[in-house]
């Protein structure tokens, strides 16, 4: 084959092939599959697909993805009117108290978790990655707006007044800003289960001990000093508290630091980006 | 437009990471047929996932104007837990086609069955699965079409019908080729590239290529057989018979088309195809001596011996060292009755090949036929090899015996009881009931005490006096009281608790 390589050599290029140093030259080929009507005709099958295929192939995962944080929920009002508490800290619903905790942490959780898989995510034909990110995140916060609109029914059922969020923005904002948190945490766990493959299962564990530590489960304004300023150091926190204030009129917080839940977030995508495109040459991806 | 801008494909894990495709920077323009020669493993299959958007390159960019097809036989891939109506509607909504009318292309220009476009294409059978993948395929508007190794597949109306498709789009759309067919690489290609260690050399004609290709030595194995060797190898046996039968078609049968085709037909499951196709090849005088065996086996799996036997005698007269051929030969025997002969191919093979359990196999069969003559020389080359000499004695003793040479199986019998004082009884109860109750008595007598008393520390003479009594038929029952008689006289002997019978004389004779 060497005899042919040199012959290919010396043979020159292949007609019409130019060579791409001098590709400024003609017209730069049009990327149609990153068009936004092209994006915004291709999400919504990508979506239901994305879906359906994990439906297919396991529906026990998907279930336990839209019922675990149901459980969590349903498990933290449970402690806490046995514990004798005659109401949540803030608002009137144990339910709405816990929910807009619980429900924003998962988010999180579960777009990272589902995007550990990054690397082995079945590719389909004039889909770019921003397209495929896109329906898998989209599928995600689907999801969590399920179990969303469940409490919030449940709650508005018995107590209208308390169902209707003070600003719904905010909650929005909250719940973008910890896709992308998640979506970078995400990544960074695909780089790092490629070179530790035990990474995923630690992952998996430790991320829901964290709610714990997440200040959802109280008011982090009302934690003793030193726990408080532990957790002020944790996007999550700050994610959770600006939904609770998109919830509650009245809700303390005082460690509130939107920008440096911004910053967090966005440095975050950041890394994680920045890390799945660094090592792409040493994982085994398809 | 497609252009690839210093792309690269590693594999692997980090620690032992390969390169498949290294650098490649080119441009592919629009309604031009390109071929990517490469033998295989070279990387072909993984630059067109890579062109396609099926694999993301390890670095660099890989950029298209207008739509890409997926490799054409990978179509059912993407979606295999669709049926194919799904795969249809998925597909059209990719390539934004009217699904209704890429399934109507589907059956009516294809012939595909329209009931079958309603069952999940995991249960579809792998000719059906890959039909659906190119009638689909190339039922999708594309301005570039990729093909892995072949632009036609199925039965020849399919395949007449995948030729039309392409000269019907040749001009409008530009194409993609990946194979290691020359044959094919020269009809099809406007252009073509050797891909090579990860790196695309490109020619300034399909020639040239293919010179370049045949140079390196890649072309030797570049016909339509080999091709279909591979697919055979990557788990396509549909289409390696299709390309098989084409190529006989056009070339006529040869001993290597032949082969090939045999071996993909069996692993398709169509065996009585396969079984037909090895015999033209007999009838058109290309049968190799492995079309003879695959012949005999077949013959042999369905209980046809004496077909199995012929073929089996037929390949052994072109390749007498076959082993295979001598297995299935001896088999054959035996399942007709003819143990003589399974015996003695039994015994040339164990002797060529110093296998124990080969010559057990010929011993069995010889000892069936009772070929005496045949089994004496075994016991005896055995002996004289320092093989097991009770089992080997106990044989010789048994044929002597048959052969009516009384003495020299006394004498054999003496010495095997010095050896083996159990082989000896055995072998002489055994022998008993071949024999007259007054011979099998001299034999008895014949045997030295005293050996029987040495062995009377270390062996159970209570097992060997069950053993004979175990199994006797009625007719010899009086032989058996004699033995038995003997031998509780002598174990009473040996054990002090009579007065023993020194004085051996033949039972017969008491």
């Amino acid at each position: 084959m060497t005899g042919s390589a040199d012959h290919a050599m010396i043979a020159g290029r292949l007609p019409g092939a130019v060579p791409t140093s001098q590709r400024e030259e003609s017209e730069p080929p049009a990327l149609r599959p990153n068009s936004f009507a092209e994006t915004l005709r291709i999400l919504p099958f990508l979506v239901v697909e994305n879906l359906g295929y994990r439906i297919k192939e396991s529906k026990s995962g998907v279930i336990f993805i839209a019922v675990e944080p149901l459980a969590v929920i349903l498990l933290s009002v449970t402690v806490s009117i046995a514990a004798g508490r005659l109401a949540p800290p803030v608002g009137r619903s144990f339910l709405l108290f816990f929910a807009s905790a619980i429900v924003p942490f998962y988010t999180s959780l579960h777009v990272a978790w589902r995007f550990r898989l990054w690397d082995t995510m079945p590719r389909l034909p004039g889909v770019s990655d921003l397209q495929l990110a896109a329906s898998h995140l989209i599928g995600e916060m689907l999801l969590k707006f399920f179990v969303l609109f469940v409490c919030y029914a449940v709650v508005f059922a018995s107590d209208p007044e308390e169902a209707i969020p003070h600003a719904p923005l905010l909650i929005l904002a909250s719940i973008l800003l910890l896709v992308m948190f998640g979506l970078g945490i995400g990544l960074l766990n695909t780089v790092i289960s490629s070179f530790i493959p035990i990474w995923s299962n630690v992952f998996f564990l430790a991320a829901r001990a964290w709610l714990l530590f997440s200040g959802g489960l109280m008011i982090a304004d009302n934690l003793p000093e030193d726990f408080r300023n532990a957790v002020a150091w944790v996007p999550l926190t700050h994610a959770i508290i600006l939904y609770r204030v998109g919830q509650y009129p009245t809700y303390p917080h005082l460690i509130l630091d939107v920008p440096f839940l911004v910053i967090s977030c966005v440095l975050m995508l950041a890394v994680g980006l920045t890390a799945e495109r660094a090592t792409r040459e040493w994982r085994n991806f398809k | 437009m497609i252009v690839l801008e210093d792309v690269k494909k590693t594999v692997g894990p980090f620690w032992m990471r390969q390169s498949v495709i290294d650098g490649i920077s080119v441009r592919f323009e629009p309604r031009v047929n390109y071929v990517i020669l490469g033998e295989a493993g070279s990387g072909k299959s993984t630059l067109l996932a890579l062109i396609a958007g099926l694999q993301r390159p390890s670095a660099g960019w890989v950029r298209r104007a207008g739509t890409v097809s997926v490799p054409l036989s990978f179509t059912t891939r993407l979606f295999p837990h669709k049926t194919g109506s799904g795969l249809i509607r998925a597909m059209s909504k990719l390539y934004r086609a009217d699904a209704k009318e890429v399934e109507t292309f589907v059956v009516s220009s294809f012939g595909f069955e329209r009931e079958l476009l309603d069952l999940p294409i995991r249960t579809l059978s792998r000719p059906d699965q890959v039909r659906l993948s190119y009638a689909v395929g190339y039922g999708l508007p594309a301005d570039f079409l990729l093909f892995d190794g072949q632009t036609v597949v199925g039965d020849q109306a399919f395949r007449d019908q995948c030729k039309q498709c392409l000269a019907d789009r040749r001009g409008r759309v530009g194409a993609i080729l990946a194979t290691n067919n020359v044959r094919l690489a020269k009809a099809f290609g406007d252009v073509a590239a050797i891909l090579h260690r990860g790196k695309l050399y490109p020619f300034p004609s399909v020639d040239d290529a293919i010179a370049a290709f045949r140079d390196a030595g890649e072309g030797d194995a570049e016909d339509g057989v080999e091709v279909a060797r591979r697919l055979i190898a990557s788990g396509q046996p549909g289409e390696a018979i299709a390309t098989l039968k084409g190529l006989i078609a056009a070339d006529g049968m040869s001993a290597a088309a032949a082969e090939a085709l045999v071996e993909a037909q069996l692993r398709h499951g169509q065996v009585e195809e396969a079984e037909q196709t090895a015999l033209d090849a007999l009838r058109d005088k290309v049968a190799s001596p492995k079309l003879l065996f695959i012949l005999a086996r077949i013959a042999e799996s369905q209980g046809r011996f004496g077909d199995a036997i012929r073929f089996c005698k037929e390949g052994l007269s072109e390749s007498e060292g076959s082993r295979e051929f001598k297995l299935v030969l001896a088999r054959s025997y035996e399942q007709t009755g003819s143990h003589g002969e399974a015996g003695s191919v039994y015994r040339r093979m164990a002797q060529q090949e110093g296998s124990v359990p080969l010559m057990r196999l010929a011993e069995r069969n010889l000892m069936k036929a009772e070929a005496w003559p045949g089994l004496l020389e075994i016991a005896e080359q055995e002996l004289e090899k320092g093989a097991d000499p009770s089992y080997y004695g106990a044989m010789r003793f048994r044929a002597l015996c048959q052969l009516d040479r009384h003495d020299q199986a006394a004498e054999t019998l003496r010495w095997l009881a010095s050896v083996s004082m159990e082989s000896a009884l055995g072998a002489a109860v055994r022998q008993r009931r071949q024999l007259s109750v007054e011979r099998f008595a001299a034999y008895i007598g014949g045997l030295d005490a005293a050996a029987i008393r040495a062995q009377a520390h270390t062996r159970s003479h209570e097992l060997i006096v069950a053993s004979i009594r175990r199994d006797i038929s009625a007719e010899r029952r009086a032989g058996r009281a004699a033995v038995v008689a003997y031998l509780s006289a002598l174990l009473n002997q040996i054990s002090g608790n009579a007065q023993p019978a020194l004085d051996v004389k033949p039972i017969g004779e008491d």
